[in-house]
């Protein structure tokens, strides 16, 4: 251990790296967010909170700032830096979101915070973000101010690291806060992860989640020449994750099934939450023993119907993320019957059973 | 003598200026008894607020302050009743300079340190002239209910900080002020919504109306959890349209005709705690408390 003359190379005063060469933490030691540099004894870097380099136009601040300005330090996400500094501050439920490309893994995160703007949680309030630049960035093609004719979902760009999105909430009952740290990733390497399982490996948000939602793209279970291809990517995607021995034990996961609006217009409507239903029943079957507890939500996040109510399915998705984290031993290995769903299932009705 | 530096921010045209140049004609005329009286002239330079106090009784539109230009500080001694003389500096940073805190993330070195040094901070809000969020859905299904066309462009044009909805823009803008990197004390926030005249007939009180028009802001104050000690005032110091520079006098509307004939000090309506009064010190009494 070290003593108060020799820092340790690394800010976490639990880890071992220094007697044995690797991570308490499992890091790589190149891109450990802990690490320290230490010269002659001293720590030159001291980068708490500083974060550097990033995706979707994130800037590499610094506090020292040019000639006569003031850099504020913030960024547009965080990466995997920012998320530990903040982690390191305050308790925070790590959220990821997995599922194929336009899933709407970007437009959900969006909607959630979005909402806030609104005032149209019940039982929410918003208490502040670190990540607001880049929540109105990806809220932007949603909004009257993007002048767009139709309502695209943005393409998020491919990445090496996962990005964060954070809020702050509060429950408008309490003054208890509770930080979200919101993963986000292009969607290409879940997919990869359903051809090459050891792909997992690379996601740390995976490793680090408290809670997983797995996009089911709502749209695509209506077209019947996508729909058998999406059932099979997303068990395939569960099944690959749930043998990675990634993902951490009792890790919950929320089926959501998107764009229900698309579905509720759509005359294979019957069919798309048939197949739904179909996949929670497969995911249940295969991986049940391995994930604790499943819920199943249907959202709406960018409204492009008048067929169901704004923000249809995101208040009870919220609640969900925010539910306290239970650790592991509490929890034991659940069999389950293939004939019962989940713990816990919303209805299209937004209501729960 | 105690000093205090209260930090006047706001987005541009917010009213900032307007309630300084207000403020001065009110403690140098003594028309109304007021809670902070003026102590004397001892402060030193008096050039910029007199202008805009001279500008503000001729029912004439202050120019804006440009983002490169000198600040302009306007100071006051002030006599508090039972606690002596205190010295009120008041920065007249330009609307520029807060925007730029959320588009570019940064500001200057002089703002920053007196951003650091503020004992309290008056946030001016102009709810007549706030750019709200819009879900583009209610566009395209306006255009359809219409049989209007709509825009070619799927796409649209590219997201710019610029284009954020204010509310946004200001919930950053007081989570600066609270950062690390600034590393400033708690401090008291009393915000003002300005051209009050232009809003009241909504029926809401100030705090409700801030709740009604910017819920996002509305949510991070009320969650308690920023270090700010918060009050919220409606204020109206014009209570009419005011000419340009260029503008004749015979283009004044009846509405300003009839706020020129009233006395500087009773055109100023200051809305809070339920009641209503001309005394904007009321205001800056707190904020020193």
């Amino acid at each position: 251990m070290a003593s108060a003359e020799t820092p340790l190379p690394c800010r976490n005063s639990d880890c071992t790296f220094a007697e044995t060469g690797k991570c308490v933490e499992a890091h790589d030691v190149d891109s450990c967010p802990h690490r320290q540099q230490i010269d002659n004894g001293e720590v030159i870097d001291s980068a708490d909170g500083v974060v550097s380099g990033g995706e979707d136009g994130t800037e590499d601040v610094s506090n020292e700032g040019t000639a006569n300005r003031f850099n504020l330090g913030r960024k547009k996400t965080l990466d995997l830096g920012g998320a530990s500094a903040l982690l390191r501050k305050a308790s925070a439920n790590l959220i990821a979101t997995i599922g194929p490309v336009k899933a709407g893994k970007t437009c959900l995160i969006a909607a959630m915070y979005d909402t806030f703007q609104y005032s149209q949680y019940n039982a929410y309030t918003f208490a502040g973000s670190q990540t607001l630049a880049a929540f109105e960035g990806i809220c932007h093609s949603a909004r009257s101010t993007s002048q767009a004719g139709d309502l695209l979902n943005p393409r998020t760009k491919s990445s090496e690291h996962p990005f964060f999105y954070h809020l702050s909430i509060s429950e408008h009952s309490g003054q208890e806060l509770n930080n979200l740290l919101l993963a986000d990733r292009s969607g290409e390497i879940y997919e990869e992860i359903c051809k090459k399982p050891s792909v997992a490996e690379e996601c740390l948000e995976l490793e680090r989640a408290d809670l997983l939602n797995v996009l089911v793209d709502g749209l695509k279970l209506c077209d019947r020449f996508q729909r058998a291809a999406m059932i099979s990517t997303c068990q395939n995607m569960m099944l690959a994750l749930s043998e990675s021995g990634v993902v951490p034990p009792a890790l919950r996961v929320n089926l959501v099934l998107t764009k229900c609006d698309d579905i509720e217009v759509s005359e294979n409507k019957e069919s798309a939450y048939a197949a739904f239903k179909d996949l929670a029943a497969r995911i249940e079957d295969q991986c049940g023993s391995v994930f604790t507890k499943f819920s199943m939500f249907n959202v709406v996040a960018v409204r492009k119907h008048n067929v169901l109510v704004e923000r249809y399915g995101l208040e009870a998705l919220l609640q969900s993320w925010l539910e306290p984290v239970v650790p592991a031993q509490m929890f034991v290995s659940k069999t389950v019957t293939s004939n019962r769903a989940f713990g816990t299932s919303v209805m299209p009705n937004g209501g729960t059973s | 003598m105690t000093e205090s530096s209260l930090i006047v921010c706001g987005l541009p045209e917010s009213g900032k200026t307007t309630f300084l140049a207000a403020l001065w004609h009110l403690v140098l005329s003594k028309e109304i008894n007021t809670k902070l009286s003026l102590s004397g002239l001892s402060h030193g330079e008096y050039s910029y607020v007199t202008d805009i106090k001279d500008k503000w009784l001729k029912g004439r539109r202050q120019e804006r302050n440009k983002l490169n230009t000198p600040v302009q500080s306007v100071g006051m001694d002030l006599i508090k009743s039972d606690e002596g003389v205190v010295r009120v500096v008041f920065p007249d940073h330009s609307g520029e300079a807060y925007s730029e805190m959320w588009e570019a993330r940064s500001c200057s070195n002089e703002v920053a340190e007196q951003l650091r040094s503020r004992s309290g901070i008056l946030l001016f809000i102009n709810l007549n002239l706030i750019k709200a969020p819009r879900p583009l859905f209610d566009d395209i299904d306006l255009n359809k209910a219409l049989n209007q066309a709509l825009p070619e462009d799927e796409v649209g044009v590219p997201w710019d900080a610029a284009l954020s909805p204010d509310q946004v823009k200001l919930v950053d803008i007081l989570q600066f002020l609270r950062c690390n990197e600034l590393n400033a004390n708690d401090g008291k926030l009393a915000i003002f919504l300005s051209a009050w005249d232009l809003v009241e007939n909504q029926g809401l009180g100030p705090e409700d109306l801030l709740c009604a028009r910017m819920p996002l802001l509305d949510q991070y104050l009320k969650c308690g959890q920023h270090g700010w000690d918060v009050k919220i005032h409606g204020l109206s110091a014009q209570g009419a349209e005011y000419l340009s520079e260029d503008d004749k006098e015979e283009d004044a509307s009846e509405m300003l005709i009839e706020m020129l004939d009233k006395s500087g000090s009773e055109r100023i309506r200051l809305l809070f705690d339920g009641k209503e009064s001309h005394d904007l010190t009321e205001s800056l009494e707190w904020l020193t408390s």
